[in-house]
């Protein structure tokens, strides 16, 4: 990869990965104040979203790592809504489920062109991403607090993560056929326009989701 | 045609959504099948309601919240020496998390019958508590 490549895809990261951080933080706090099941929104439609179609336009493995780390580090920086540290922990597994996943097909993805294939790709990326960053998050919060970890409070709530993943697989099986649809839509960006627009729209997105944290930290 | 390494893999990709929805779909059911309308909260061998447990233990506020403190509950079940127990706190879904003392020390239950602790994350923060076990 040449070093304009390299470049290109950093802002494609940090672009996919701060509007991944943002829904995360803007969308997806309002969808738990409402008492919907934002868990299994934000996996199947936004996550699964910004790093399908991210994989789509780049046609690059490893990119995903990077916008996951991207997203949960933006997450920390709004501690609001469900518990902040287990999302970013979550967000940051989706984005190494997602490459385990999606590693060995093709960069073009021709495969998943039949909807029959994208839309249970569809169900199986929704519902491992959500299972399998439950399952993590469940390990990893209780090591970073003063509690501690115990096997058991993991083993005993199995049944009720894997029920859980249910709604997330359905939303999935519509998701991916509805990414490749649109991807068939070529929008040319003019080439001195793309870093001011990666970077100024990611920019936007840390702007916004620290200034909610301070607005509702002063108010 | 489709390259070498991809050749076929997508074939087995509907067997695997197949066994998601299988497996999230026969969770449900017996989640659902194992939940039980429990009235009462449990604090290690006895059994409480809410109102009761608000006119025996101490007040106290975190945040925004008001609740019992969950040290007081344990004192006033006579635990001898709670710092060298753990607690394992369960929820009317199966939920539970295990806490050390000092945890217990900054925790309260509210009339909500939720448990909040001040020093730990979200994740710590239970609803519909049922049982207050002493390990």
């Amino acid at each position: 990869m040449e070093k304009n490549d390299k470049l290109k895809l950093l802002a494609g990261i940090l672009l996919f990965g701060s509007l991944w951080g943002f829904s995360e933080c803007i969308i997806g706090s309002k969808l738990y104040e409402l008492n919907l099941p934002a868990g299994a929104i934000m996996t199947a439609i936004f996550a699964m979203g910004f790093l399908t179609i991210s994989r789509i336009l780049y046609k690059q493995r490893g990119m995903q790592v990077g916008m996951g780390l991207v997203a949960g580090t933006l997450r920390l920086f709004n501690p609001f809504g469900a518990c902040f540290l287990c999302s970013a922990i979550a967000i940051m597994a989706q984005g190494v489920l997602f490459e385990l996943i999606w590693y060995k097909f093709s960069l073009d993805l021709k495969e998943l062109k039949p909807i029959k294939y994208s839309a249970s790709m569809g169900v199986v990326t929704a519902y491992v991403l959500y299972i399998g960053s439950y399952l993590i998050t469940q390990i990893l919060t209780p090591v970073f607090t003063s509690a501690g970890f115990y096997i058991e409070n993991v083993v005993v709530f199995i049944p009720q993560i894997l029920a859980s993943g249910l709604l997330a697989a359905l939303l999935g099986f519509i998701t991916i056929p509805i990414l490749f649809a649109l991807s068939s839509v070529r929008i040319s960006i003019p080439q001195r326009l793309y870093y001011p627009l990666t970077l100024g729209i990611a920019l936007l997105c840390w702007i916004v989701v620290i200034s909610n944290t301070v607005l509702i930290l002063l108010g | 045609m489709p390259a070498p390494d991809t050749m076929g893999k997508e074939k087995i990709i509907p067997i695997l959504a197949f066994i998601c929805l299988s497996i999230g779909a026969l969770s449900s059911v017996y989640v659902y099948a194992q939940q039980h309308d429990i009235e009462y909260i449990q604090i290690h061998q006895r059994q409480f309601t809410i109102e009761e447990i608000f006119h025996s233990g101490e007040i106290k506020m975190i945040d925004s919240h008001r609740g019992v403190s969950l040290s007081s509950l344990i004192i006033s079940e006579g635990i001898k020496q709670p710092e060298k127990h753990r607690y394992t706190l369960t929820a009317l879904d199966g939920y539970q998390k295990t806490v050390q003392w000092e945890n217990m020390l900054n925790g309260i239950i509210t009339f909500e019958e939720k448990i909040i602790f001040s020093d730990l994350p979200q994740a710590y923060h239970i609803r519909d508590i049922r049982k207050i076990e002493v390990i």
